[in-house]
């Protein structure tokens, strides 16, 4: 029963008995891990505020092999993104995309692209200058990219023209398909020029670098609908995200 | 595993649907209630019949009560212009406990939690919104200092505020008896910007 050292983000938490806590943790050299704290909810628990979700922490842990729970041993605190937890928006938004991280069922292997991304997410969002709502929109469109299934926002997938105009989403070809190559029987999204416009930019721009968007709600609303159309295609089991409707709520 | 009793199956059975209660933790306990007393363990009996039948929750703060509304709200005592808002009936018992407190409670019934599917409708805010409007002067957000507690105070917070009350939320750092070597960058930080002017 080795310790190991990781660091890794803290998904979710699910109460155990008086004090302990069992906590869900997408980290760097272990993808997802579920860990043991004990005694962690106490009020004098050494762990204090370290195991709360959101954080980014640096952990030592007893790895048990073909486990999937293991116990935490120490835990220290690398960044608490303090910005998101006292805005209830943007709180909102970290737990959309922690809950989509963990239910995309990756296992335990390393994915360091995906933890990556979820670092720059946080830390965009923990930047009281950016555009919360966007770095959402954007993280759905680089997991796609992740997950091995990026879409092609540019040339038709059938005679490979740029796109300059309203048109289709092959869902299963995973690219824009024109009129003249539209097959009735494809399953596909008409998507508005506007739309297409505001998916390149959230596709090729890094997380940190989103700059407030200008689109019309319509557009903002189909991008929407297109990222969970999409997801759902191509991720079996993926159901509608509890924080998200949370967000509709207050919002 | 098949018992010569039918009676003892099913207390064990029953036991063992408690949190924290294994079958091997519930053979112990019936075992041990087999050697207790009679009267001992008809007290037991009524006193877990009672929780269901006497015990309801308040109307008006949803603490738990055997008299409606319940001896908190109904006091001439308390301080009625301060509501301390927290989230479940065993915050108040801890308050309580301190003796420091002396106006009135209101119970949420849990946190927000936006991963659970906990939202503003599954607790009790409209109620507490409708209690604001009378002799109130002073809210106290009691919720607990972890992320759900802590994103609970900031909705109450958006809500409460066009009322113009006083508004307080209940300090967060360090525990008596603690030593700040300890202490993480949170509460270290939580710490020092609740410090007070002695």
């Amino acid at each position: 029963m080795p310790l190991q050292k990781t660091d890794g983000l803290i998904l979710r938490s699910i109460p155990l008995g008086e004090t302990s806590k069992i906590l869900t943790i997408y980290s760097k050299d272990f993808g997802k891990v579920s860990v043991i704290a004990k005694g962690a909810r106490s009020a004098r628990s050494r762990y204090g505020g370290t195991l709360e979700i959101l954080n980014h922490i640096s952990i030592i842990f007893y790895y048990k092999e073909n486990r999937d729970l293991h116990s935490l041993s120490q835990a220290e605190i690398i960044d608490s993104y303090l910005v998101i937890k006292e805005d209830l928006h943007r709180t909102a938004l970290a737990m959309a995309i922690c809950e989509l991280t963990n239910q995309l069922e990756v296992g335990q292997e390393a994915n360091p692209l995906l933890f990556r991304l979820l670092l720059s997410a946080f830390k965009t969002l923990d930047d009281t200058e950016r555009q919360p709502v966007n770095i959402f929109r954007a993280f759905q469109i680089h997991v796609f990219d992740l997950m091995g299934f990026r879409p092609d926002f540019f040339n038709c997938t059938g005679c490979g023209k740029k796109i300059e105009t309203t048109c289709s989403f092959d869902l299963m070809a995973g690219g824009l398909i024109c009129d003249d190559c539209l097959d009735q029987g494809t399953a596909s999204m008409r998507l508005y020029m506007e739309t297409i416009k505001m998916l390149r930019s959230l596709q090729k721009t890094h997380i940190s670098k989103l700059q407030p968007s200008a689109e019309s709600s319509s557009a903002v609303q189909q991008v929407d609908e297109f990222v969970r159309v999409y997801l759902r295609y191509h991720v079996d089991g993926i159901r509608d995200l509890k924080a998200l409707r949370f967000y509709d709520e207050i919002e | 595993m098949q018992y010569s009793s039918v009676s003892m199956e099913k207390a064990i059975s029953e036991f063992s649907k408690l949190p924290g209660i294994g079958r091997k933790s519930a053979q112990r306990l019936v075992f041990y209630l087999l050697k207790t007393q009679p009267h001992e363990v008809r007290s037991l009996a009524e006193a877990i019949i009672a929780i269901k039948e006497k015990i309801i929750f308040c109307t008006v703060c949803f603490n738990i009560t055997e008299t409606e509304p319940c001896k908190i709200c109904t006091s001439e005592t308390r301080d009625r212009s301060v509501i301390c808002i927290v989230e479940e009936a065993n915050d108040v018992l801890a308050i309580e406990k301190t003796t420091k407190f002396k106006g009135l409670y209101h119970v949420l019934g849990g946190a927000l939690s936006p991963l659970e599917g906990v939202g503003p409708d599954d607790l009790h805010i409209r109620e507490l919104l409708t209690r604001l409007n009378g002799t109130t002067t002073e809210v106290i957000l009691a919720t607990n200092p972890n992320t759900e507690g802590e994103a609970t105070a900031l909705y109450l917070e958006k809500l409460i505020k066009p009322l113009s009350l006083k508004m307080t939320r209940i300090a967060r750092g360090l525990p008596v008896g603690g030593a700040l070597e300890y202490a993480d960058e949170i509460t270290l930080t939580r710490a020092l910007e609740g410090r007070m002017v002695i």
